[in-house]
Order: C-alpha cells, then structure tokens, then sequence
C-alpha cells in the first residue's frame, strides 16, 4: 500500500462503518492489496501489547460495533480478531470488508486471522456465499472473499507468551515452529495440522479425542500443560465455542475462550467479551451485550427460486 | 379440504408384522456420492409419499377442525406424553452453565434410549393390526437382530428393531447436544414406519398431523428450551428455521384456501400469537419471535422473503421443493439416517415404482 491508497481507503472505512457494502469492483481491489499485506505475515504472527484480543463474530455487525465502542476505536487500540467473521449471521459481507479494510489501512495495529469458518467449503453451507449471492446478485464477491482467507495467518504470539489461534492444539503440532514451516495459502483441509489449528476444542478429558465437530480433536489439560511448557508459553488464547459470559478460562488457566458475538444468532443470550492486554500484560476482560438496534428500516422481499 | 367418506386407502404399501422380515436399521449414506442413489430409492420415495399424503390432508384444515381419530393415535400421543415427562424427571444441570448446551440433556436420551422398547409395548402389544404370533411367543427373532445393538430381547414385537432408533434418533444428539431438521425427519421416519405396518387407518390422517406432530413439536421445544440445544448445522439467519421444517410444509398447507390470510401475516408482527393455537406455521413463527431479538427480516430473511409470495399454494409447493433441495439432499442432514427393511435402501424398481 502507499500512501496514495489512504484517501480511498479511508472513504472506504467511513462507508462500511454505516453498514454499507461496496461495490464489487471495489472489493477486488481491496482483496488484492490485502493478499499483498497478508503475505508477508507469518503462520505465527507476532503481536506486541497492548492489544485486545477478540473471537467469534459470525456477521453481527452491530456488535461488532458495539465492540469498539467498548474496546476503543482502531487504530487507537490494537486488536487481534482469530476468526470466523462470516457465516450465520446477516451482515458478514460488511463485517468482513470492514476488518479487511481496517487491516489494510492500518497493518500494524491490527492482526485479523484465519478461523474454520474462513473456507469456501464451510461458507458454502453456512451463509456467506448465499448473503454474497443475495447482496451481490452473483458469487464474484464470495470467490474474492474465499481467496483472500487462504492468505490469513492461522496464529499469532503476543509478545512470545500468550499463544493465540482459532481452534486448539494438534496432535501433529508440538512446537511453534513446525507451525512457522505450514504452507498456509491453500483451502483449510479435511484434516492434519492447519485443519486441527482451526477446528479443535479443549475438554475435560485428558488426551487427544475424537472431536464430535468432524474435524480436529478434543485435547485435555495434560495437552495444553505440555505445549505451554515446551514452548515457554503462558496461556493459549482461542475462540470458536459459545461461552455464556463471553470468556470462560479451561485447563487450570492453560486456557482461555473467547467469543466476541453477544445474543449470538439472536437467541442464545450469551454475553461477549474480549480481552484487553495492556503495556504489562496485565488482562482485563471486558463483557458487552448486543448492540441496542433502532426500529426496522424497510427490506425489500426477494422471492427465493423455489417459490416462482 | 377432504370431504368425509371419500378417504382414499394410504400410498403406503403396508407389510405382514408376522411374516416380515425385519432387519436393523443401519446407515447406507456414507460419502456425498451416494446422495444421488438416495434420492432415487424406495426409502426416498416413500418418505416423499407419506409426506405429500399427510400435506394434502390437512389442506385447509386448522387445528381446531374436527377430525377422526383412532386408538393408535390416542396410544402415540401417550408415548409422547411419557417423552415429555423425561424432561421433567431430568432437569437441567445448573452446575454446568459455561458452555450453551446443557449436559444432563445427554442423560435424558439416554433415559430415552432405556425406556425406548418398554414404552412401544402398548403401542405394538395391543394393536390387532400389528399383534404378531412373535410378539406373544419366544420365538427366536431372526438372526440379524442378534447381531445388532438394540436392547430387544427375544420376546419382544419383532418391529421393535426397526422402530426404536427411529424414535431414539428423534430428539437430538446427545454428543453434540443439539437438534434439527435430521432428528425431525427421524420421528417422521417413525411414523412412516407405523403406517407401514398399517397402524394408522385411512381416518387418522389430519390427526396425525395436527394431534399428533404438533404434540411432537411442542416436545422438541420444550427440549430445545430447557437443555439450550444448538441448531445442528446451523446456517444462522440463511436457513429457514434454526430446528424445524416439516410444520412449515404442514402449516402452510393449512392456510389453502384461506380467503382471510395471505402469506404476509409469515412477517406481519400482531398475527403470530393468535393464529399460533391454530395454525402449526403460525407457532413455528410465534416460537421464533418469543426466543430471538431483532428485526424480523434480519434474524429470518428467509422467512421474510417467503412472506411475499402472494399464494399459499406456492408456498407450499415451494417448501416442498425446498425440504428436498435444503434437508433431503443435503449429505450432513441425511448421513445420520439408518435404514432397514420397512425403510429400504435400495433402487427403486422401474417395473413396480412402489413394491412392499
């Protein structure tokens, strides 16, 4: 990027802040300046404090706005987002442009990575390509969208402690360097390490197990002490389950849950949270509830295919 | 819609109970390549049969309309009553609150699983249609249960192998404790598989419907409710419903006709709780906008968008389409669906389209 993008990108920014997508030429553009920033990250990302560390969102967009409300405004804060912009909810498609946008616009203040839901496979099924389809009238949008996640690192290293990915462990990972040495810009596979890094879950029992997502495992506190201790880590940071409060801690503070979607899907009444690291590494967790919503503007109706 | 005395016999073919031969049922989709071979088999059409049967039915027909029913209904609703008093007999655990879904929901399908055979004694034992020579001796079941995991003894209705894991796989999955459309198409399974072995007569068709799946529905709430179970696969605010899509096809059914309401009131915000008591779509919609918040057109677009189709009939039709577009040809939906022999998976005959 130089610096003659910053004008564009900033209108950019303004317009996706009011909830408005771009046009589609537009979001080529900046696909192709984001694969050229996102290239040059590392499968472990490093990240310096502070920073506040941030999960699921899922294409609720005015929680995402609520969320630097409560959090502060980017580039005033630093963020860290580890996945799942898209999917299920209404408003991925200015969900994920606005993170892009911001990322491109201000890449050392913000690190955005790479969740299972980041997949042509996955938003296939779970509402990305059909809300790209429906807004765009085409799949052009969803194929620039699906190519970039390819480039999103999969982890990242707050400040060479706090270990930070989507999912979990994997029984194929044991340092952080085997992870550095991934080839990353592909679709997320079926399985071995890059699948598991986004797809696993801690559990209460202990060892590896067979994860009832279909993808990636289950790994117990003797798992996670183990990783931590061999990599000189301090906690893992992760998102990718609903947790009623926002964050919940596993595996004797081996662990931490973070999810970033309040009332997710409009119904489950959960809390969010995300969690604020300062310049000593001292954590605060800051809770937030739904973004409170004005009355319902006028949606047209577009009468799916299987009713003409 | 169905004038009385002109009810036609069912479509569904029915079989002998005691000369049968009936066989666990086991999963036969196991890759994405064998949904093609799914969609033209006998189990395929059979379900589509029994829907459409049970659809036309109850077109025009809400629930406080008077219909027959028989014994067998009165004894499947009272299977349901003892379902529904599971979830009273095992509370949620309140111990357990980090995570969305509630534990102890595993320890009601394992209760479920338990009683499972017990609870369709009085259904099987003391129907004439389907009292078997089987179901009173000890005579030896055929070979194929015995090696199935089923908790059958030799004494028992020989049916009961291929009715339980039906009724067992209707209410959820107790590892990943949630629900959806696969669990509904598994009790609907169960019933087909009923009226495979003629227990329901031509008569207890609209009871069925409005009785008997509407009781089923009221349990699959009361469940989603009381142990917070995830929408299985959930598409988020891009599938129809976050659990259900048999009531839309039934429910939409019931307003042809109607010269009072049009598909509008699917969206329209006063119309859902009085219509509800009456009209399954319309408690389907009431049950929705009692467990989310938001603007309606944003947590159920698609909803949103069928409310301006401007008949009934489409809409119905189009829900029809849309249960074998969206549910019955999706490979994560129907990979868990078993099938033995009332169900078979197996091509479909060009000389006979519907052989017993």
């Amino acid at each position: 990027m130089d610096n003659s993008d910053i004008p564009t990108l900033d209108s950019w920014i303004q317009h996706l802040s009011e909830c408005k997508q771009l046009p589609e030429q537009d979001v080529k553009k900046l696909c192709e300046k984001a694969k050229e920033v996102l290239l040059k990250e590392s499968n472990v990302q490093p990240v310096r404090c502070p920073v506040t560390v941030c999960g699921d969102i899922h294409g609720q967009f005015h929680d995402l706005v609520e969320l630097f409300k409560i959090g502060g405004n980017s580039p005033d804060t630093n963020y860290l987002f580890m996945g799942d912009y898209v999917d299920r909810g209404y408003y991925s498609v200015e969900t994920v442009t606005l993170l892009v946008a911001m990322k491109v616009r201000y890449k050392d203040r913000i690190t955005i990575l790479r969740g299972n839901h980041e997949s042509r496979q996955i938003t296939q099924v779970y509402g990305f390509y059909d809300e790209c389809l429906r807004k765009y009238g085409n799949a052009d949008v969803w194929k620039h969208f699906t190519e970039l996640f390819d480039y999103l690192p999969l982890t990242a290293l707050i400040e060479n402690q706090i270990f930070c990915l989507h999912g979990g462990l994997s029984p194929s990972v044991d340092t952080l360097d085997q992870i550095r040495t991934l080839d990353r810009i592909q679709e997320v596979p079926h399985e071995g390490p890059m699948c598991d890094l986004l797809w696993s879950d801690p559990d209460d029992r202990m060892g590896w197990g067979i994860s009832p997502r279909g993808a990636g495992y289950t790994f117990g506190q003797d798992i996670s002490e183990a990783f931590n201790q061999s990599n000189g880590l301090t906690l893992i940071a992760r998102a990718h389950q609903l947790v009623m409060e926002g964050y919940n801690w596993s595996q004797d503070k081996n662990v931490v849950t973070i999810f970033s979607a309040p009332n997710y899907c409009y119904r489950c009444g959960n809390q969010a949270a995300i969690m604020e690291l300062d310049e000593h590494m001292k954590y605060t967790f800051l809770p937030f509830d739904p973004a409170p919503r004005r009355g319902e503007p006028h949606v047209t109706r577009r009468t799916p295919d299987y009713f003409l | 819609m169905n004038p009385p005395g002109v009810l036609a016999d069912s479509r569904i073919p029915t079989v002998n109970a005691a000369e049968f031969k009936f066989q666990a049922p086991t999963k036969s989709i196991r890759v994405p390549e064998d949904i093609p071979v799914w969609l033209r088999s006998r189990a395929f059409d059979l379900i589509m049969t029994y829907l459409t049967e049970l659809n036309d039915s109850v077109k025009g027909t809400p629930n406080s309309t008077p219909c027959p029913s028989s014994k067998s209904i009165d004894r499947v609703l009272e299977l349901l009553d003892t379902i529904d008093d599971y979830i009273t007999l095992i509370p949620p655990d309140q111990s357990a609150q980090s995570r969305y879904g509630n534990p102890a929901f595993r320890q009601f399908i394992k209760h479920l699983q338990q009683n499972a055979a017990a609870i369709h004694r009085p259904l099987l034992n003391e129907s004439p249609a389907i009292t078997t020579p089987a179901s009173k001796t000890t005579t030896t079941t055929t070979e194929t249960t015995a090696t199935t995991t089923t908790t059958t003894t030799a004494d028992e209705h020989p049916a009961l192998v291929e009715l339980v894991p039906y009724l067992t796989g209707s209410f959820g999955n107790e590892t990943r404790i949630d629900y959806g459309s696969g669990h509904e198409l598994s009790f609907f399974v169960w019933l087909l598989c009923l009226q495979r072995l003629g227990y329901f007569p031509p008569s207890d068709r609209v009871a069925l419907v409005v009785r008997v799946f509407s009781r089923y529905l009221d349990i699959a709430r009361r469940l989603q409710l009381t142990y917070r179970l995830e929408p299985a696969g959930s598409h988020g605010v891009w599938g129809l419903d976050d659990y259900q899509f048999i009531p839309y096809i039934f429910g939409s059914a019931q307003f042809i006709g109607s010269t009072r309401y049009t598909p509008a009131i699917i969206s329209e915000n006063e119309q859902a709780a009085s219509l509800a008591p009456d009209y399954m779509l319309m408690r389907c919609i009431q049950f929705i906008k009692d467990i989310k918040q938001g603007p309606f057109f944003e947590h159920s677009p698609v909803l949103h968008d069928i409310s301006g189709v401007p008949y009934w009939t489409k809409v119905n039709k189009g829900l029809q389409k849309m249960y074998v577009g969206d549910v019955l040809s999706k490979f994560p939906v129907v990979q868990h669906l078993p099938f033995g022999n009332l169900i078979k998976f197996e091509p479909l005959s060009v000389n006979c389209p519907r052989p017993c």
